[in-house]
């Protein structure tokens, strides 16, 4: 017995109380949460970067691709400035390409892409591009806004960036 | 009996000085991020540029104009001006629409937030044998934190 209380009295006592483990725990959650609203906020932010640069050069690449051929169209079949001489827009581009081919350039809403096809001059059904010219649109407008219909603006949001272009027919 | 190993004040002490040197080593993604908004607003800039370009080659030649600095401003265009209006989905200009907050909320309330304006600087040369032609500077200014930016683009419109 005696033995007992001496071995008590000189053994030192070694790791760590559950007070301290649960302070640690307590400071370990308040950084992690931190630190872990802080990377949620982030990666919400690079997605909306990604998002935005995605949609840019999705613009970019649309537009050079339409304005090539609006560019040296003969002539724009619709839209057309109405009677009254107020500007007319559309979802949809139909033109006279250089070739003397009918294209069409249009917006299907419901897959929310824009597309291209080649209409025949006489009886036969329209060709259609296999791949859309763009993904993701949410709006596309075009505008006829010179009485000489020599003139289509463009206008277009994809993933929350903005396009604004508009052709001159050099042709026309 | 000598201790070894770290206590838990140690160690929470390391994790505060890691996490508070992580933090701000991270913000380069943020910078990226804001270098993403930059390259995003030259790019519309430019295509406000082209678009005013493509226009005057359809303007009556001395409809051409100087437009003062500090410019027009493109959302709540005045009617006459390059965004006013803006579009029309009906047969009549009963359906007129502008870069208003109630017919475009969304392009509203980007060209708002950088205040996106264009300005013209037209200079006339004239060949003395009738022929001449109009040097248009299009500049298009906007805002980023409190920086004012610029883009600019010059065409050269003949009369013919």
């Amino acid at each position: 017995m005696f033995m007992y209380q001496l071995f008590k009295k000189t053994k030192k006592r070694s790791g760590i109380t559950l007070v301290e483990i649960m302070v640690g725990s307590a400071i370990l959650a308040f950084i992690g949460g931190i630190v872990g609203h802080w990377f949620f906020m982030q990666r919400q932010y690079q997605r909306r970067i990604f998002e935005i640069s995605d949609g840019q050069q999705s613009i970019r690449q649309t537009s050079w691709a339409m304005m090539q051929e609006l560019r040296t169209a003969r002539s724009v079949l619709f839209p057309r400035l109405n009677p009254d001489n107020s500007i007319h827009s559309d979802s949809k581009v139909v033109f006279k390409s250089f070739s003397g081919d009918v294209i069409c350039y249009y917006y299907n809403a419901s897959q929310r892409e824009i597309r291209r096809c080649k209409i025949p001059n006489g009886p036969g059904a329209p060709e259609f591009d296999p791949e859309p010219i763009a993904k993701d649109v949410s709006q596309i407008i075009f505008t006829a806004s010179d009485d000489g219909n020599r003139l289509i603006d463009i206008f277009m949001e994809i993933k929350g960036s903005f396009g604004l272009e508009s052709v001159y027919l050099m042709n026309e | 009996m000598k201790k070894s190993g770290f206590s838990l004040l140690e160690i929470v002490i390391a994790i505060s000085l890691a996490v508070t040197i992580f933090i701000p080593a991270m913000n380069m993604f943020s910078t990226a991020g804001q270098a993403v908004y930059k390259t995003r607003n030259f790019s519309f800039a430019n295509s406000v540029a082209r678009r005013i370009s493509q226009r005057l080659m359809v303007m009556p030649f001395e409809d051409i104009e100087e437009v003062p600095l500090p410019g027009v401003a493109l959302c709540d265009a005045p009617d006459g001006s390059f965004f006013g209006p803006f579009f029309n989905n009906t047969a009549s200009s009963a359906g007129l629409r502008r870069i208003t907050q109630v017919d475009m909320p969304e392009f509203y309330d980007y060209l708002e937030r950088y205040n996106f304006r264009y300005s013209l600087s037209v200079s006339n040369v004239s060949f003395g044998d009738g022929d001449e032609i109009k040097s248009v500077g299009i500049l298009i200014t906007w805002n980023e934190t409190d920086k004012a930016m610029m883009s600019r683009l010059y065409v050269y419109v003949p009369t013919l």
